[in-house]
């Protein structure tokens, strides 16, 4: 209640407070995002619950979860950690949950081969509904004639390209 | 009121129930008078929730702070606006504006067909007053929104109340909910359609015409609601983007993809009585995703910033979409016979088979979404460990799904219907090609040497070059024939048939978008500290600090800033980005400075003073061509009022073969 009644009284402290807080972590942010800490951070979720960014692109100027990541990176890369060791120390301490996109072993790999499941059997459909529906194809024809068939099936298509038209009586309109 | 209001839904859910067993008793009994009295109460419904509504807009204009769901949801120092928009800023609201648009939409839809389709309408009534019924018990059992506060057995006023979220409180979120509403909850209508026309093996495709505008409205509700949301994100979130691939986003694009791939598809039932079972699945489908997506943003299925918290409702939505999917499943699989193809397919290459492709890129494009989106919760109810699936699983996966898609957009208009030879393929194809790439080329001499986004380029390049195309040679065709003027006779070829043409306008909007989309690929962010008076640079701007003021009214707390913004030493805009403490709920928030422009947005958040009080900082973007993501909405909007308006001409569509069930040539009024 204490509390409560303090944070009603002193509402541009408050203000102020998080206006100097964001610059803090402002001037933080900008100073922690070296190349090496991008190239891991791009693997590595926000876990902010506000974002869907990785901690390379997160913009948020508050994240309490980016901030601090990338100021552990820095340290991390600093020390000469590979890319690999780091991440692995993240995993181990946080589970998978902290990559951006799981892993394509074990579970994960479902991730990342279903979408390619999904077009595959996509095309499945596609091709057995193009064969279901084709119609029986005509006797084989020689190549002169053929072509007198494509120029007269190129004519037929661009004067059935439009639908008929019906006059307001309901009757075709002769082309 | 609360009584008048509680009574009402209760009612509601009550004669919900009737209109749905009235109608099938009528149907299956052969009780004419049962299907009039369900139909009655389908517009009883309607009243009945109309008053629930008024009631619960009366007491948040009124500050009845009695109520807890006015109490939890608006105060006294909200603007009327934000009043009204508090109906649906919270769980048990938001409920009831779903409840009231279905009974919206199904008045509507009972009241325009009530002398046609006979047979069908009972099924038709049971199904949208089902969903009714299931809508209103969780507000009349789960979540009132009539609850009052009570506090030893007697009933509490307080003086004012909590408020709505701040980041709720702006224009486009005041219209972005009931926009994606209104698509969601309208997505039922052409299900029900779909599903009576194939429970009472409806001869004809007269069922399609009628559902046809409902599903392009519906369409466009959603394109509505789902752009508002992205405004909304770009200008009230300040993280510089619009799409953050939140599953809540995912949620509302989904059926929009679905409807997407029906309205393409449909095209092809009307036409040439084919893809029957297909299309019976894309409009279920979008359905049952409408129903997903109201789950997920509902239930806290999934963790996402703009979903409700957890409440009781889950298992009564994954139950009643459960059970939706199998009796969906059962009704098609069991009527399959009715659905068989009227015609055949002539040619693999052929307008028809490119439409069946495309459906197949659009819903692998879907489930790729929908998979990144579930797949978290299947993991965890499997494993039971969490993971995380963020934008670059997304991009990785529908990067190249989405340039398909806008190739196939292209191709389309240049394929005939029943075959293409390949002569006529090559004659087609060779201007549009020329000019993709001439442009790519031209971009790369300019210094473009991003790959995708040149690849993107090009592939709206050549969109554009068929789309220009098709008007350019049937203007020309009028123009010669009846001695028009260009723009005229573009005017005429529209009118004549707006359907096809208002399309191509629309798939010209999606070109433009992809066009904002591929702006992304060069944006530019940075962190500045500035002092008063002091210039910066920044990408193609020189941005100086001319002041900083604090101060406050009735409703939030602000510091404001005021950027001068220079290009060639002339100043050429001032940018006012300002940070907001509300006062009730004690919630920041911050007003972007946006400079808008064709080429690009200067986008700049101010952070706020440095304790040393010398320096403000601020993030600034530069957003490459996003304002044609903006534009191409416009277009998108127009092309879909153009498809909406019925042509000069009626058109019958000639069936080449039938084979089965004997039908009448269909016959369009557009």
């Amino acid at each position: 209640m204490l509390l409560a009644s303090l944070l009603r009284s002193n509402r541009r402290l408050i203000v102020g407070f998080f206006l100097a807080l964001g610059c803090i972590l402002a001037q933080d942010a900008s100073s922690l995002l070296t190349p090496a800490v991008a190239r891991v951070g791009e693997k590595l979720a926000c876990r902010c619950g506000v974002c869907r960014n990785t901690v390379a692109t997160c913009p948020m100027l508050h994240c309490e979860y980016t901030e601090p990541m990338r100021a552990r990176l820095k340290k991390m890369t600093d020390s000469g950690m590979s890319d690999t060791t780091i991440l692995n120390t993240i995993v181990k301490e946080q589970g998978v949950v902290a990559l951006a996109a799981p892993p394509a072993t074990g579970w994960g790999l479902l991730t990342w081969i279903m979408p390619g499941v999904a077009l595959v059997l996509g095309f499945f459909i596609y091709s057995w509904w193009v064969r279901r529906n084709k119609q029986q194809g005509p006797e084989a024809v020689s190549a002169s004639d053929r072509a007198v068939l494509d120029r007269f099936r190129d004519q037929i298509e661009s004067e059935l390209d439009e639908p008929d038209e019906i006059s307001p009586g309901g009757r075709s309109k002769p082309k | 009121m609360e009584n008048l209001g509680a009574l009402s839904i209760l009612l509601a859910f009550c004669l919900s129930i009737f209109a749905a067993g009235a109608a099938l008793a009528g149907k299956y009994g052969q009780r004419p008078f049962l299907v009039v009295s369900a139909r009655r109460a389908v517009y009883s419904v309607w009243i009945l929730l109309t008053i629930a509504s008024a009631c619960l807009v009366y007491s948040l204009m009124a500050g009845d702070f009695r109520l807890a769901y006015v109490w939890g949801h608006s105060n006294k120092a909200m603007s009327p606006l934000y009043k009204l928009t508090a109906w649906w800023g919270g769980q048990e609201g938001s409920l009831l504006l779903w409840s009231w648009l279905l009974a919206s939409y199904s008045a509507l839809a009972v009241w325009t067909n009530r002398r046609k389709f006979r047979a069908m309408m009972p099924i038709v009534i049971a199904i949208l007053m089902v969903t009714e019924a299931f809508f209103t018990s969780l507000i009349v059992f789960l979540l009132s929104p009539f609850r009052v506060l009570m506090s030893g057995g007697g009933i509490v006023a307080v003086p004012d109340g909590h408020g709505l979220d701040p980041l709720l409180q702006w224009w486009t979120m005041a219209a972005h909910p009931p926009m994606l509403y209104l698509g969601y909850v309208g997505t039922i209508v052409p299900f029900a359609f779909a599903m009576g026309s194939l429970l009472t093996h409806q001869p004809g495709e007269g069922w399609i015409h009628t559902v046809r505008r409902w599903a392009i409205v519906n369409w466009l509700f959603l394109t509505i609601g789902v752009t508002l949301g992205m405004a909304w994100a770009y200008t009230v979130l300040s993280w510089g983007g619009y799409w953050g691939w939140d599953p809540v986003e995912n949620a509302a694009v989904l059926p929009w993809i679905t409807a997407t791939a029906f309205l393409h598809s449909v095209m092809m039932q009307e036409k040439k009585g084919m893809m029957k079972v297909w299309n019976m699945v894309l409009v279920s489908a979008t359905f049952l995703l409408s129903i997903l997506g109201t789950t997920l943003t509902r239930t806290g299925l999934v963790q996402s910033v703009h979903a409700f918290a957890q409440s009781p409702i889950k298992p009564y939505f994954t139950t009643f979409l459960l059970v939706a999917l199998a009796l969906i499943a059962f009704a098609i699989i069991r009527n399959l016979p009715f659905l068989k193809s009227e015609t055949k397919l002539e040619s693999v290459v052929s307008r028809e088979s490119s439409f069946l492709f495309n459906n197949v890129i659009l819903l692998a494009g879907s489930f790729g979404i929908l998979w990144g989106t579930l797949f978290p919760v299947i993991m965890e109810a499997l494993t039971n460990e969490k993971e995380t699936i963020d934008t670059p699983y997304y991009l990785r996966v529908e990067i190249p799904i989405g340039l398909f898609l806008l190739f196939l957009t292209g191709v389309g208009p240049l394929i005939a219907w029943r075959r293409s030879s390949l002569d006529s393929l090559k004659r087609a194809f060779l201007v549009p090609t020329i000019i993709a790439i001439a442009a790519v080329a031209a971009l790369g001499f300019g210094g473009i040497h991003h790959p995708t986004a040149l690849l993107s380029f090009g592939l709206c390049a050549f969109v554009i070059a068929t789309i220009l195309g098709e008007f350019w040679k049937g203007s020309r065709a009028i123009q010669t024939k009846e001695k028009l003027a260009l723009p005229h006779a573009a005017v005429e070829l529209t009118w004549r048939n707006t359907r096809r043409y208002g399309g191509y306008l629309v798939h010209l909007g999606i070109v433009a978008i992809f066009v904002g989309f591929t702006g992304s690929a060069f944006n530019l962010h940075e962190i500045r500290n500035l002092g008063l008076g002091e210039t910066v640079r920044f990408g193609h701007y020189d941005l100086k600090l001319a002041s900083v003021n604090d101060g406050d009214n009735a409703n939030y707390e602000f510091s404001h800033a005021a950027v001068e913004v220079y290009r060639n030493g002339k100043q050429i805009d001032l940018l006012e980005p300002e940070i907001r403490l509300y006062k009730s709920s004690q919630s920041q928030n911050t007003l972007v400075g946006l400079r808008r422009g064709l080429r690009e947005d200067l986008y700049i958040v101010y952070s706020g003073v440095m304790p040393d009080g010398k320096k403000a900082t601020f993030q600034m973007y530069q957003l490459p061509l996003v304002s044609w993501v903006w534009i191409g909405f416009f277009v998108v909007l127009f092309g879909t009022i153009i498809c909406l308006i019925p042509s000069k001409v009626r058109y019958q569509y000639a069936r080449t073969e039938v084979v089965g069930v004997a039908s009448q040539p269909a016959t369009v009024e557009s």
